[in-house]
């Protein structure tokens, strides 16, 4: 009995001590209005986490009487949407909210907006790299929609892997990948980019990281597998992986082995190759000038020049803090929310001297131009002494990708 | 001393009940959220979950422990879903349409999941987990190749444009909210989904009644002692297949529930934490692997949800980063569960001492409480 | 163990059991013609052999006396329905004539393209199953083709070099 008293006794002090860490507001807030930010934790997408860092240091966290609110969702999102959707709601508590921005915008987000624009109107709600399919992100009163343009690199992707000397192009992934319309469509462009480029196409497929396995087992499985898939494929292979958090094994393997890798799916310096390398990138942080340059002197050094690509600067970071910047413009009326060059502007900001293309979306049955979604893609960087850009935004892609049903 | 001693036994039976409500309303002020917003919420948060919650009852009658198994309702509830988007039935119909739809599956699931348990007595509620996992399985197998290929899809909304296989995530737009609509009210500026707490009402209702019914009767003897029972003549078997064959289907039409208020549905996820949440939220109730009821479904719904919404704010505003709310909302919620079950545990050694005290003529222990802990220590022991 | 059943039990069971089928079927079938979802493009636009156009000014169209939307000529508008049996009623916007009809629908039939002008005039069939069209779209529409965009180059961060290729 005594015991269990202690129990309860140790629960209420503990928590007595939460309402006396609570910290008392310093005065009233600051900022005019506060602008909601979503993105995953470290574990599941840290570039997205650190491009809500940079606008926290340049706009200040509303806790400090600054703007920006950042909160993060579940890493597990796709089995705790509830979670994800109330997440989203509550920023449109606060009477001073005036966008929310949100990404990764995961399953759930469509219908988290719809709850918020249900609930206050006058909220700008926009979303980058949006996982449900177009349609219904955009049917869901979202504001802008930012994407990769998973059509146009699907090609591209393909084109640059033949540029490095590639015989051969696999395609690493999962059913519940498979099952997003983008991811599907993509890799049956890349499979008809293979044909008419002259390049082998194969399909391998790696554990859920979502599921029963979790992180590690897939990239243990990913661990195991490379070194095999180099010896069945040939060094002349080019290996793209849907999932981000494998590709930092297959990287690491692939700097061991040989292969050839273009970009990771949501490219960045940071994907994968740190982790892969072993390298401390603190000193650079938020620098991707200089964390390029260290990324690749290390890729070199282990013997991977020519053979590894990237975009110069971090997808998702850019696209955290270049939406969130946007929408600041659009508040301060400084941009128009539906401009794609004052976009542009804003993500610039986080790019400076990078390429770009983009285009809004349009629906490949009924030919509709969305006019809330858009889809962007960079210049690839390919490491090596010295590195070279490859002209991936200035390819054109043939019409007839853009049709493309995937077959059975 | 008799009244201390009371008091006591009050904290330690609701222990858990008690320290998460002390952290739920420590977390409500750091969070900085109104009690408007928290409130709102909670009512559709009671609306959408308890159904579900509900379903895990008459296996604890029935001795069966939390029914993990429940997933596979779950899933079946999604099935017909999916099916009342392909054939574009919408409203409250399509949502019946689906409830109907999921029913024999259901039925046949409860059957393979109760008969599979028959086999693993003692162990129900690693076996109904892992049998989920299993199911799952089959599940994806069935939604993302086999429709679409042998069981014809039309809709291009929903399936993938290569020809096969169901969308990652489905917009429910055509039945989205369609129960909590039907009759939603609005007091002092909170919604009610009126409609939804009548069904869920319903539900309460057929459960006490069923527990006063011979079949209902039966599972308590089941749950009590098996072997005992089965010489009483109950088919014990049968009884627990039963059980689990109603909490399935309950669970599917519980999904159904969660899914028209979520609006959309991860086609190949949202049953993954159907279970767990459920399980989660009857224990912070206050019940136990052996003892439920209905106030404890409905505590426990509130408590867990309150605390869910508050916590990962209260979490980040404390610790200063958005991340950290976010582990400690697991943190927390997983913590309390583990609590839970470690408590269990520890009640039931205290209950068989307190029992043994009894019997040595102990003159603070009752004679009829002796009884009760004598039983919780069977159950502990088992 | 196994007890003998009683014939005429077990007749009744059956009975029971082939009853509760049968309305657990004939529940399916309510429900799904109950819920079915339709969808009528409304198109108010000129008859393309020109016998019949448009009515000047436009009209007001409500579906089960749901609330009206206004439909110029040339414009098409969408609206859901739930169940088999509509009423459809079109007043011209001056307010002048009133039309009513009672449409009934096929249980298959998705989208139907209802023309106002063949409707007010009472004239079959002015209903028809829609096709979508595939529309092909021009390449300038789509991403990739142009909007290119070169981030202006920041003051103070080392730009990064772009070696032409």
């Amino acid at each position: 009995m005594k015991k269990l008293a202690t129990v309860v006794a140790i629960a209420i002090v503990c928590s007595l001590v939460f309402f006396g860490c609570q910290k008392k507001e310093s005065g009233p807030a600051k900022a005019k209005y506060h602008i909601g930010v979503v993105t995953g934790t470290v574990s599941q997408s840290e570039d997205d986490l650190r491009g809500a860092e940079q606008l926290i240091k340049e706009y200040g966290s509303v806790k400090d009487g600054g703007m920006v609110q950042h909160i993060t969702y579940p890493d597990d999102f796709m089995s705790q949407q509830e979670t994800v959707i109330s997440q989203i709601v509550a920023l449109a508590d606060d009477p001073k909210m005036k966008a929310i921005v949100v990404n990764q915008a995961i399953p759930g987000t469509a219908e988290a907006f719809k709850r918020v624009k249900a609930k206050r109107a006058d909220i700008l709600c926009f979303a980058g790299e949006a996982h449900e399919d177009p349609l219904v992100i955009q049917g869901s009163g979202a504001d802008l929609v930012v994407s990769n343009d998973f059509v146009s690199r699907g090609y591209t992707i393909v084109w640059a892997a033949k540029q490095l000397g590639a015989k051969t192009f696999v395609h690493i992934s999962f059913p519940r990948h498979m099952s997003y319309e983008t991811m599907s469509r993509r890799w049956a462009i890349m499979q008809e980019a293979c044909k008419d480029l002259g390049l082998k196409s194969a399909f391998e497929t790696a554990p859920d990281p979502t599921s029963d396995v979790g992180m590690p087992g897939a990239q243990q499985f990913i661990m195991e597998k490379t070194p095999q898939w180099i010896q069945k494929y040939g060094k002349e292979t080019a290996f793209f992986c849907t999932n981000d958090g494998e590709t930092e094994p297959l990287l690491r393997q692939m700097l061991a082995y040989g292969g050839i890798f273009v970009e990771a799916d949501l490219p960045s310096p940071l994907m994968g190759y740190p982790g892969a390398l072993g390298i401390d990138l603190k000193a650079e942080m938020g620098d991707f000038p200089a964390i390029l340059k260290k990324v690749e002197s290390a890729v070199v050094a282990k013997g991977g020049a020519g053979r590894f690509g990237t975009w110069a600067f971090s997808y998702g970071y850019t696209l955290t803090a270049g939406i969130g910047q946007f929408a600041k413009n659009v508040i301060d009326g400084k941009a128009k929310k539906d401009s794609l060059a004052d976009l542009f502007t804003a993500m610039g900001k986080y790019t400076p001297g990078a390429k770009w293309n983009g285009a809004y979306y349009t629906d490949n049955s009924t030919g509709v131009k969305a006019k809330n979604q858009v889809l962007v893609f960079m210049d690839t960087y390919v490491m090596g002494n010295p590195g070279k850009f490859l002209p991936t935004t200035a390819q054109v892609v043939p019409e007839k990708y853009y049709t493309l049903k995937p077959s059975k | 001393m008799s009244g201390k001693k009371s008091l006591g036994r009050f904290f330690t039976e609701n222990a858990v009940v008690i320290i998460f409500l002390a952290l739920t309303i420590a977390a409500i002020p750091p969070s900085g959220l109104s009690f408007q917003y928290i409130i709102q919420e909670m009512i559709t948060r009671l609306g959408r979950n308890t159904f579900l919650v509900l379903a895990l009852l008459l296996p604890i009658f029935a001795g069966m422990g939390l029914n993990f198994g429940m997933t596979l309702g779950a899933m079946s509830g999604q099935i017909g879903l999916i099916l009342a988007i392909n054939w574009n039935i919408g409203g409250v119909e399509g949502l019946l349409f689906a409830a109907l739809v999921g029913t024999p599956i259901s039925v046949l699931m409860g059957y393979i999941c109760g008969a599979v348990l028959n086999k693993a007595k003692g162990r129900e509620m690693v076996t109904g987990y892992i049998l989920a996992f299993f199911i799952n399985g089959v599940y994806q197998f069935v939604v993302l190749y086999m429709m679409g290929s042998i069981f014809p899809i039309k809709n291009p909304a929903i399936v993938l444009s290569r020809g096969y296989g169901i969308r990652n995530t489905l917009n429910l737009e055509n039945v989205r909210q369609s129960l909590d609509d039907l009759l939603m009210l609005k007091v002092g500026g909170f919604l009610i989904p009126v409609a939804t707490f009548l069904i869920i009402g319903l539900l309460c209702v057929f459960v006490v009644w069923f527990k006063k019914t011979k079949l209902g009767q039966d599972m308590r003897a089941v749950g009590h002692d098996m072997t005992v029972a089965e010489a009483a003549g109950v088919p014990v078997d049968r009884t627990r297949i039963i059980a689990i064959i109603i909490s399935t289907v309950l669970a599917s039409f519980g999904q159904i529930i969660f899914l028209q208020n979520m609006g959309n549905m991860a086609t190949y996820n949202a049953h993954d934490q159907t279970s767990f949440f459920a399980v989660a939220a009857i224990l912070v109730g206050g019940a136990s692997v052996k003892k439920a009821s209905i106030p404890n479904v409905i505590i426990g719904v509130i408590l867990l949800h309150v605390l869910y919404v508050v916590t990962p704010r209260a979490g980040q505003n404390l610790f200063g980063s958005a991340m950290i709310g976010e582990y400690f909302r697991q943190f927390i919620g997983y913590g309390v569960i583990a609590l839970t079950l470690v408590l269990y545990a520890w009640k039931a050694r205290q209950g068989a001492a307190r029992a043994r005290e009894g019997l040595r003529g102990g003159n603070s222990a009752t004679a009829a409480a002796g009884t009760a802990a004598a039983d919780t220590a069977k159950g502990g022991a088992k | 163990m196994k007890q003998v059943i009683d014939p005429k039990v077990r007749t009744r069971r059956l009975l029971v059991r082939a009853a509760l089928i049968v309305v657990f079927a004939g529940l399916v079938v309510l429900m799904f013609n109950l819920g079915k979802l339709h969808t009528f493009i409304l198109d108010n636009k000129n008859l393309a052999d020109g016998s019949l156009t448009a009515a000047r000014g436009g009209n007001l169209v409500s579906i089960d006396g749901r609330e009206a939307s206004e439909i110029y000529p040339g414009e098409r508008s969408m609206e859901k329905v739930k169940g088999q049996r509509h009423t459809i009623t079109v007043t011209s916007l001056s307010g002048t004539d009133k039309v009513v009809r009672r449409i009934s629908l096929d249980l298959d039939s998705e989208m139907m393209l209802v023309s106002l002008p063949r409707l007010i005039a009472g004239k079959e069939p002015y209903m028809e199953v829609f096709v979508p069209l595939n529309v092909v779209t021009t390449a300038e529409e789509r991403a990739g083709t142009d909007n290119s965009f070169t981030s202006p180059e920041a003051g103070g961060t080392d730009p990064v070099v772009i070696p032409t290729p």
